[in-house]
C-alpha cells in the first residue's frame, strides 16, 4: 500500500557548486491532482526532470510505486517540450513516434485531446503557435495511459479561454489510480481542481498540503496561502 | 548525404565528359577524382553519424523512452551504424559498379579485363582477413568514438556553461590523442600482426570496456539538454 504514489526521500541536486535541490522528502499518493508552486529558478523544473530520471547524479532516492531505478520512466509522462522534433515534422508524425515509443500510448486518446483542443494533426510542428504548441504538449503528455503525469508550466501561452477549458477537463483526462503533477503561475485558474499543493521556496520543499485542510483549516484559498506561508519564510 | 553522393557519382562523369571528352585522360581524371570525393563523402559521412548518435544522449525524446540506457545504447548504435552503412554501401556499389565498367569496357579491352580477373587469386584466409579488419575496424572506430564523445559530455558537466563548448572541444581533441597513442602502444606490445588472434581479442576487451563504461557513464552523468 505504502509503495503505490510517489516518493521523495532526501532528494537533493548540485550543478557544479550551485545547489538547485536540498533534501526535498515527501510522499504523494495516486489519485491526486497536485501543483507544484515555487517562484522563478526554484527548481520546479528540476525536480521533475529528477523525477522523469532525465537529471543525472541527484542525491537521495525516487521511488515511484516502488521502482526507484530507471525503469520508472515507464511509469512516467513528461511534458517534454519537443524541441528536438524537426520543425517541419507533422503532427501525424510525432504521435506516430509517441505511438511507437510508448507502449502506453492510447490513440484514440490523443485524437479525442486534439479534437478537443481544436487542433488539426496534419499542420506541421513549426508552423503551431506557441499556445498551441503548449495545447499539442498536453495532447502527447496526457495520451499515455501511465501513474505519473508530469507538466511543467503547459498552460503559460495559452489564451484564457483554453486554458479554462483545458483546466475544467484535466479530471476527466487522468485515470484514478494515476498523479497529476503540474507546475504553474496561474494559480487561481487551477485552484478548483487540484487536491494537494507541494511549496518549494530557496531549493527546498516549504509545504506540502491538502487544498480542503488549507480552506477548512486555514480559512483561506490557495492562493492567499501560498502567498502568506511564502512570505511567513 | 546519400542523395547528395549519389548525386555526385552520377554528375561527376557527366561533368568531366563536357569537359574532356572520351578519351584515356577522361577515365583518369574521373577516376581520381570519384576517390577524392568518395573519401571527403566518408568523412563527412562519418562526422554526421556521430553528431547523430550524440544527439541521442542529448534529447529528451529519446532519454525519456521506456527503455533502459543498456538498450538506448544498443540501439542508437546499431540503427545509426546499420543506416550508415547502407548509404556508404549502396554509394560504393555504385562507384564500383561505373569503375568496373570503366576498366572493361575503356582502359581495357574485354579479353585483357578477364585475363586480370584470372590471374587474381583469393585465399579464403585472405578474405576472412580483410572481412575481420573491417568489422574490426568499424566496431572500434565507432564504440570508441561514442566512448569519447559521452566522456567528453560528462566532463563538460564540470564546468561553468559558457566554458562547456570549448572544454568540450579540447577535451575530445586530447582524449582522442590520449586514447588513440595509448592504444597503439599496448596494440604493439600484444602484436606486430595488423590481423591476428591476439590484435582482434585486445580490440574486442577494449570495445567491452568502452561499451561498459559508456553505459555507466549515460545512466549516471550524461543529462538530456532543457
Amino acid at each position: 500500500m505504502s509503495a503505490q504514489g510517489l516518493e521523495l526521500q532526501h532528494v537533493g541536486y548540485k550543478k557544479m557548486t550551485k545547489v538547485i535541490l536540498n533534501d526535498i522528502s515527501v510522499k504523494i499518493p495516486l489519485g491526486r491532482l497536485v501543483v507544484l508552486l515555487g517562484e522563478n529558478g526554484v527548481g520546479k523544473t528540476t525536480l521533475m526532470r529528477v523525477i522523469s530520471d532525465l537529471n543525472k547524479g541527484y542525491q537521495g532516492k525516487v521511488c515511484l510505486n516502488g521502482v526507484s531505478d530507471e525503469r520508472r520512466k515507464s511509469l512516467i509522462s513528461f511534458s517534454d517540450n519537443l524541441s528536438s522534433f524537426r520543425s517541419k515534422i507533422s503532427l501525424n508524425d510525432v504521435i506516430a513516434f509517441y505511438q511507437q515509443g510508448y507502449p502506453d500510448f492510447d490513440l484514440q486518446r490523443v485524437n479525442e485531446l486534439l479534437n478537443f483542443m481544436r487542433i488539426d494533426p496534419l499542420q506541421r510542428l513549426g508552423s503551431l503557435s506557441k499556445g498551441n504548441r503548449e495545447k499539442f504538449v498536453i495532447a502527447l503528455t496526457l495520451a499515455r495511459r501511465t501513474r505519473l503525469y508530469l507538466l511543467d508550466e503547459p498552460l503559460s501561452g495559452v489564451d484564457i479561454f483554453s486554458r479554462d477549458k483545458i483546466i475544467s477537463s484535466l479530471v476527466k483526462w487522468i485515470d484514478n489510480d494515476s498523479l497529476l503533477l503540474i507546475s504553474t503561475h496561474h494559480l487561481s485558474e487551477l485552484e478548483q481542481v487540484i487536491d494537494d499543493v507541494l511549496i518549494l521556496k530557496d531549493q527546498t520543499m516549504l509545504e506540502y498540503r491538502n487544498v480542503e485542510d488549507i480552506r477548512q483549516q486555514e480559512g483561506l484559498s490557495v492562493e492567499e496561502y501560498y502567498r502568506q506561508t511564502y512570505l511567513e519564510h | 548525404m546519400g542523395v547528395a553522393g549519389l548525386a555526385i557519382s552520377l554528375f561527376w562523369p557527366l561533368g568531366m565528359l563536357l569537359k574532356l571528352g572520351v578519351n584515356r585522360s577522361f577515365w583518369t581524371s574521373f577516376a581520381i577524382g570519384e576517390t577524392v570525393i568518395a573519401f571527403i563523402l566518408l568523412g563527412i559521412g562519418f562526422i554526421c553519424l556521430f553528431a547523430s548518435i550524440n544527439q541521442v544522449w542529448l534529447s529528451n525524446r529519446f532519454r525519456l523512452l521506456p527503455a533502459s540506457t543498456s538498450q538506448l545504447y544498443f540501439s542508437n548504435l546499431l540503427m545509426k551504424t546499420a543506416g550508415f552503412l547502407l548509404i556508404i554501401g549502396l554509394l560504393a556499389l555504385i562507384d564500383f559498379a561505373l569503375s568496373g565498367l570503366i576498366l572493361r569496357n575503356w582502359l581495357m579491352t574485354p579479353i585483357e579485363f578477364q585475363r586480370a580477373i584470372s590471374k587474381a587469386t583469393f585465399s579464403m584466409t585472405d578474405v576472412m582477413n580483410v572481412v575481420v579488419s573491417f568489422v574490426d575496424a568499424m566496431v572500434s572506430l565507432i564504440v570508441e568514438l561514442t566512448f569519447l564523445l559521452i566522456l567528453t559530455e560528462t566532463l563538460e558537466n564540470f564546468v561553468a556553461e559558457k566554458y562547456q563548448r570549448l572544454v568540450g572541444v579540447v577535451s575530445f581533441i586530447v582524449l582522442l590523442f590520449l586514447f588513440s597513442f595509448v592504444d597503439e602502444k599496448i596494440s604493439n606490445l600484444i602484436s606486430n600482426d595488423i590481423v591476428s588472434v591476439t590484435s582482434v581479442l585486445f580490440d574486442a576487451v577494449v570495445v567491452i570496456l568502452c561499451i561498459w563504461a559508456s553505459i555507466y557513464l549515460l545512466k549516471n552523468w550524461v543529462e538530456s539538454r532543457k
